[in-house]
């Protein structure tokens, strides 16, 4: 017996450091628990308070008018014989933003008067101070209003933000450019390395001022809980990123999956985000313009008759875009029919099948890890021969690879994914947009085609150039 | 020689736990840690310091079962190149894991029974086939290799057919202990610890077994039971770390390699020198992992792999000792 009671104490001894260790974690883990009812219970208060939170508004914006009314007075001292200043400000009384556009303008009209007027600058700035006091009190109502809120984020899961988001982490690119669209980089702290665009992101992220949390697949925990953020924000698609979800839920982060299915859940995931961070306008306005955008080119391209079309996302071995996924809706939208729109996801598939369902373009990604038509072309002809020019996208000469921004904004289901659905226009439908097929560059890339120009001379609304413009930017 | 097989994994593991407790991607370090766990230190450094614990508890926990699994397997079975990732038992136990998440939803203890399941069909597989073909040695280990590959395929089909419905990161298919949460050791220490006490408490049988099978008997130690118990106990083991972890290597093979390299024959003294080598080889592997390319995380059956296996080969050749 005296092996076996040998190794019977040696795992007595491993089990009391282990269970001693993890009895250190349920104290912490009860101090967290108990925590979490401190705050539902401040929760249920909240809520309770939310109609007196109204009042308090109603109160709030009394009391506004009565210090505006004061305002209006002096005003009223400072600038006389302005009259029409004066009932404009008594008029921006009700309405605080309107208020904020008439003092920068009375300071304009000091400033031009020069050193004279000195002392009524000095008091417009003194005036412009309590206004942005005022406007502090009110952003500071609207919160109280507005949070905390319940989310449905990409993975179906309801995600409470108990308050306003004031550092948040993004571990996708996609997700870092939507928290741009929604005026949100001054709270961003941590992002994954492959988010690159804007480009003063990838900036700041060189000079450390905002941390790196790792790669877009294995983002590191302990570098995201360093960074002590009140929101992660990650993409549904992204397997890796509901592990990690369910790691930081355990340490009470919110962590939003942003959904990625279609073009229509980029416009939802920019609502759900805007919600989540109390930028509702802006969530709203950009999904509103993500809708436009699609819109327009299902409009634009009315009546033009679809080509057969294959998007090769690696070319050894063979992976293209099935449906369910943003980018199989940009080819729909496009004037393209994914050829392999029958199968899920990015489906792994023999060359034989190009053969079978004869695609008339291909449109290759790959371009930052430098693949090149030319690779689809020898590949295709390594393993089908002389088969490889039955292949009409091939017999044609009509291989596309996507380069640079035109790229970024296919791969990644982000506002920016409209650009992507011009350019596979463009390169479908030549025609369309005054070009022939011979105009369309084998590489597309900003430099060689502009697709906001061309949009343009076809007589394209300002708000979708411009918004299109916002997404091309260096 | 001696002295040092069961103080020296020991020193080394008490140095590898201070250490994967002071070294992360983020700042804290030792002293800030120890101060927040016992509740003194800056809150701030909190959720780090219990972050730590429990990924140092799981890679322990882990390492521990996974070495005692391999020694149990490669004493009971009589073959010094047995381990639960080279006979396949590993991989079957991921396949299952996944086959209850995509198919069943992830509850825990389903988890947890498919891939004990996986873990043993993998086994009953590689031993049957081989078995049935009168293989011994390392032929056995090229069945348990093919079995290996059959479910590590499984695993990787289900990953590309139901993407949305894994919530693994790719990582864990090489194995990581990165996205360890305390909701996971509530079940990998307690399984752990089962298949251990069954592994302790069965030490004579399996003494007994290697004076040969006849002398077993009459020792009346009988040897299908014997084996089929050591089995499960290091199924268990190995199925309980799969499903949190995924397949980890090595670390059953390595482990009781180390322990007879340094001068253990005798199965009691093997076994607890293997607890020691397996925990310091899979926490100083995580060490690794989390820090080489800070702050992305690699896997730590490639780490593993690189440090343990020239250290095997190494051994093995400048020693020279028989089985």
């Amino acid at each position: 017996m005296e092996g076996e009671s040998r190794v019977l104490a040696a795992i007595a001894l491993l089990a009391l450091i282990v269970v001693g260790g993890l009895g250190v974690l349920y104290l912490k883990i009860s101090d967290l628990e108990r925590r979490y009812s401190e705050i539902s219970g401040a929760l249920e208060e909240q809520a309770a308070r939310q109609e007196r939170s109204v009042e308090e508004l109603g109160a709030t914006v009394g009391d506004l008018a009565g210090r505006l009314d004061e305002l209006s007075r002096r005003l009223e001292e400072l600038a006389s014989g302005q009259e029409a200043s004066r009932e404009s400000v008594e008029e921006l009384a009700r309405q605080l933003a309107e208020l904020r556009a008439q003092l920068d303008s009375l300071r304009a009209q000091v400033e031009a008067q020069g050193e004279a007027q000195a002392d009524v600058a000095e008091q417009l700035a003194a005036l412009e101070e309590r206004l942005s006091l005022l406007e502090e009190r009110l952003a500071g109502v609207e919160e109280r209003l507005l949070f905390p809120v319940t989310v449905v984020d990409g993975s179906g899961d309801e995600v409470i933000v108990f308050e306003r988001p004031e550092r948040i982490v993004s571990i996708a690119p996609s997700a870092t450019e939507l928290i741009y669209y929604l005026n949100l980089l001054d709270r961003l702290v941590g992002v994954d390395d492959y988010s690159d665009w804007p480009p003063s992101v990838a900036e700041a992220r060189e000079r450390g001022e905002i941390a790196s949390v790792g790669g877009f697949w294995s983002p590191s925990v302990e570098a995201i809980l360093d960074l002590q953020p009140d929101l992660v924000v990650g993409v549904a698609t992204a397997p890796p990123h509901h592990e990690l979800k369910r790691v930081l839920e355990g340490y009470g982060i919110p962590v939003i999956l942003l959904p990625a299915e279609s073009i229509y859940d980029v416009a939802e995931a920019a609502v759900i985000l805007g919600r989540a961070t109390g930028q509702l306008v802006e969530g709203y306005t950009v999904s509103f313009k993500i809708k436009m955008a699609a819109g327009y080119a299902l409009a634009l391209l009315q009546g033009v008759e679809p080509v057969r079309a294959a998007a090769v996302v690696w070319v050894n071995p063979l992976f293209v875009v099935g449906s369910g996924n943003w980018e199989h809706e940009a080819m729909e939208l496009a004037g393209m029919t994914n050829v392999y729109g029958d199968l899920e996801g990015w489906p792994q598939v023999s060359p034989e099948s190009l053969l079978e369902r004869a695609p008339e373009i291909i449109v290759m990604t790959g371009h930052n890890y430098g693949l090149t038509p030319d690779d689809l072309k020898s590949y295709l002809e390594e393993q089908l021969g002389d088969a490889a020019n039955e292949i009409p996208a091939v017999a044609g000469d009509r291989i596309y690879l996507l380069g640079g921004d035109y790229e970024n904004a296919f791969v990644r289901p982000s506002p920016r994914t409209v650009v992507s659905v011009y350019v596979l226009a463009v390169i479908a439908h030549p025609q369309a947009f005054g070009l022939t097929v011979e105009d369309i560059p084998r590489v597309v890339t900003p430099d060689n085609l502009d697709v906001v120009s061309l949009l343009e001379e076809r007589g394209a609304p300002a708000e979708l150039l411009d918004f299109l413009r916002v997404a091309l930017q260096p | 020689m001696r002295g040092l097989s069961l103080a020296g994994p020991a020193a080394l593991l008490v140095l590898a736990s201070l250490a994967s407790l002071h070294v992360g991607p983020a700042k804290p370090g030792l002293p800030e840690i120890v101060a927040a766990l016992l509740g003194g230190g800056d809150p701030a450094v909190e959720a780090i310091a219990r972050y730590r614990l429990v990924r140092l508890l799981a890679a322990a926990a882990i390492g521990a079962g996974l070495a005692a699994a391999g020694a149990g397997m490669q004493f009971t079975l009589r073959n010094p190149l047995v381990d639960p990732y080279l006979l396949g038992v590993s991989s079957g136990a991921s396949l299952g894991a996944l086959v209850a998440v995509v198919f069943l939803g992830p509850s825990p203890w389903l988890i947890q029974l498919l891939a004990f399941l996986g873990a043993v069909s993998a086994y009953l597989v590689a031993v049957g086939v081989s078995g049935l073909a009168g293989l011994t040695g390392a032929s056995l280990i090229v069945v348990g290799v093919a079995v290996g590959y059959l479910g590590y395929s499984g695993s990787v089909l289900l990953m590309n057919l139901y993407p949305d419905r894994i919530p693994f990161a790719f990582s864990w298919l090489l194995g990581t202990v990165a996205y360890t949460t305390l909701r996971d050791l509530e079940w990998l220490v307690p399984l752990t610890l089962a298949s251990l006490i069954v592994l302790a408490v069965l030490v004579k049988r399996v003494e007994a077994l290697s004076l040969g099978e006849e002398r077993a008997e009459s020792l009346g130690a009988g040897v299908r039971v014997t084996r089929l118990l050591v089995v499960s106990a290091a199924s268990l083991a190995a199925s309980s770390s799969a499903a949190v972890a995924g397949p980890i290597g090595f670390v059953g093979l390595a482990a009781p390699w180390l322990a007879r390299l340094l001068g253990e024959s005798r199965y009691s003294r093997v076994l607890v020198a293997s607890l020691l080598w397996g925990a310091l080889l899979v926490v100083a592997g995580d060490l690794a992992a989390r820090q080489a390319a800070a702050p992305r995380e690699l896997p730590l059956t490639p780490l593993m792999s690189l440090i343990g296996a020239p250290l095997l080969a190494y051994l093995a050749v400048r020693g020279k000792r028989g089985w």
